[in-house]
């Protein structure tokens, strides 16, 4: 079977074709660099993405959501249940970049983190 | 009124005057000062809270925040005026330049700079730059002012999502809308071809199920208080309008993602100076290989000086600029009034070129963006006898073609033009 991926590591855009057999990746071809190798073998068996989203933040200095991310990809498939893990779940500064909002993020084995500090908001008005 | 007084002036403190800041810096300048119009540095990139920034300056798959972060904490680090809530609002070109700063709680201040770098990045075109007719209601939103709403305020715009164009913006926030469980009704997009990068169309619209119209745009709003609808219809070739395709489709939310232009809306450029040179095809200025501004010692990088795909080609040119500016402040008779410029031409298929100058005395990076879509193409620049094979060519994707001084040395000019393969011998 040959399967038709459009690599989008960067803004090339290359598609590949990847001749695969039994679950297994026979040749691709179509690619010009290392990182859409990786990409395209891992989108043509198990498709994973970087899952993001926000989460709320009180009292932090100019934002209100603390943008998150997961280190590594997970399962594509994950992204929904996600977003209902995060819901409901309020933050509180300060948080520093990189770190762990949720250790082992749906049992996934990578750990969902902070993509920003966060500092609290002190009022310099007085 | 308070005067000071500085080497390098940034204008704009995103990635391209982050990364311009910190170059002049490193080249020894002593007083560089970035003035930037928000409360935190950062321009565009604290909203981006998607992965895919950084691939090519850092080698990492990072955030829009994280990829900021890096330089807000380098700026943190080095010895670089920083003024946020500091408005430039004037600025007068002269040895040195002036520059009106108007600072939040602090009112105006004067800054006279030996060198002036803009980098106030681009806008989105809004609703009357689209000609978009029919109600005057709540519920139109640029896809850069949702971006903001739901990713830095938590605020969510709308439930049931209509964009208008395939920007880049305008994709990530289609998938933006459908994560947090909004329906996104599709995307519309007059031209045959969408406006935003391969991986947006794939990672955002596929993964998703959001269907992308081609051919298609909004022609009408309705609604009272809030949008009820919009009116779509297809396009023919020349972009009119077929009225039998009209079709009413239900939305409480319009999202507008149909282009970005270079900001000259501040500072103000004030005479005696002729004015910055602009080109029309970018809407930015003419610089030269140095990203120097028809006026000498103002340069230009990032998406001021044409928009961008990414940030990683943002931050190069903002070290480009950084590198000139400091450059022209130690050899004070800056090279470039010795020098004759000249002029890269456009050709065939091709929409623009940057830089518009060339000096032939240094290597040169030209980034250009094509007319339309084409497969297995050559780049010809004929005045040199070279040309680059691309496999295929998009105007969603900025092409770039490094030359070396010794190739371009004596050429009067260069022209681009693109030409599909023809089979003969190898170059």
């Amino acid at each position: 079977m040959i399967k038709e991926i459009t690599c989008i590591i960067c803004p090339k855009g290359c598609k590949a074709a990847v001749e695969i057999e039994d679950m297994q990746i026979k040749n691709i071809s179509g690619l010009s660099c290392k990182f859409g190798q990786d990409y395209v073998e891992s989108e043509a068996i198990h498709p994973t993405r970087i899952f993001f989203s926000v989460i709320p933040i009180i009292g932090a200095k100019n934002i209100s959501v603390l943008p998150v991310r997961t280190k590594k990809p997970i399962p594509k498939d994950l992204l929904k249940r996600g977003m209902n893990e995060i819901r409901g779940i309020k933050l509180n500064p300060p948080i520093k970049m990189g770190e762990v909002i949720i250790k082992n993020f749906l049992d996934t084995g990578t750990d969902l983190v902070a993509s920003r500090d966060a500092e609290p908001d002190i009022d310099d008005s007085t | 009124m308070n005067i000071k007084h500085v080497d390098v002036a940034v204008v704009g403190g995103g990635a391209a005057g982050m990364a311009a800041a910190l170059r002049a810096k490193k080249a020894e300048i002593e007083d560089v000062a970035i003035f930037e119009w928000a409360s935190e540095l950062g321009g565009i990139l604290p909203q981006c809270i998607h992965p895919g920034f950084g691939l090519d300056y850092f080698k990492e798959n990072l955030t829009g925040p994280e990829f900021i972060q890096r330089f807000i904490e380098k700026v943190g680090e080095s010895r670089i005026t920083v003024m946020t809530d500091s408005t430039v609002i004037e600025l007068e070109a002269g040895c040195p330049n002036k520059l009106l700063v108007s600072r939040s709680k602090l009112g105006l201040e004067e800054v006279r700079a030996k060198t002036v770098i803009l980098t106030t990045g681009c806008r989105e075109r809004g609703r009357f730059n689209l000609n978009l007719s029919g109600d005057r209601c709540a519920g139109i939103f640029t896809a850069g002012t949702a971006q903001r709403l739901m990713d830095i305020d938590g605020i969510m715009p709308g439930k049931r999502i209509v964009v208008l164009g395939s920007g880049d913006v305008g994709l990530i926030m289609a998938r933006r809308f459908a994560q947090e469980g909004a329906e996104v009704t599709g995307v519309f997009e007059i031209m045959p071809y969408p406006g935003g990068l391969q991986r947006n169309v794939v990672q955002c619209l596929e993964d998703y199920g959001i269907p992308l119209y081609l051919g298609k745009t909004v022609i009408e709003v309705r609604g009272k208080k809030r949008v009820e609808s919009v009116i779509v219809a297809d396009v023919d070739e020349n972009f009119n309008i077929i009225s039998d395709t009209k079709t009413e489709v239900k939305c409480d939310t319009l999202i507008l993602s149909a282009g970005l232009v270079p900001d000259w809306r501040l500072p103000r450029i004030l005479p005696p100076a002729k004015g910055i040179d602009i080109d029309d095809r970018t809407s930015g200025p003419v610089v030269n290989d140095l990203f120097e501004t028809s006026m000498p010692k103002m340069f230009a990088a990032g998406n001021f000086l044409m928009v961008n795909d990414t940030v990683d080609d943002v931050t190069f040119q903002g070290e480009l600029a950084g590198e000139s500016a400091a450059e022209s402040i130690k050899f004070d008779d800056m090279r470039t009034n010795r020098i004759e410029w000249r002029d890269t031409v456009p050709g065939e298929g091709i929409r623009f070129v940057v830089p518009q100058k060339f000096s032939g005395k240094s290597d040169v990076r030209f980034y250009l963006r094509v007319k339309r879509p084409m497969e297995k193409v050559w780049i010809e620049i004929p005045e040199i006898g070279k040309r680059f094979f691309k496999k295929i060519v998009r105007p969603a994707e900025m092409v770039k073609i490094d030359l070396r001084a010794e190739d371009i040395n004596d050429t009067p000019r260069l022209s681009f033009n693109l030409s599909v393969l023809k089979r003969r011998g190898k170059n």
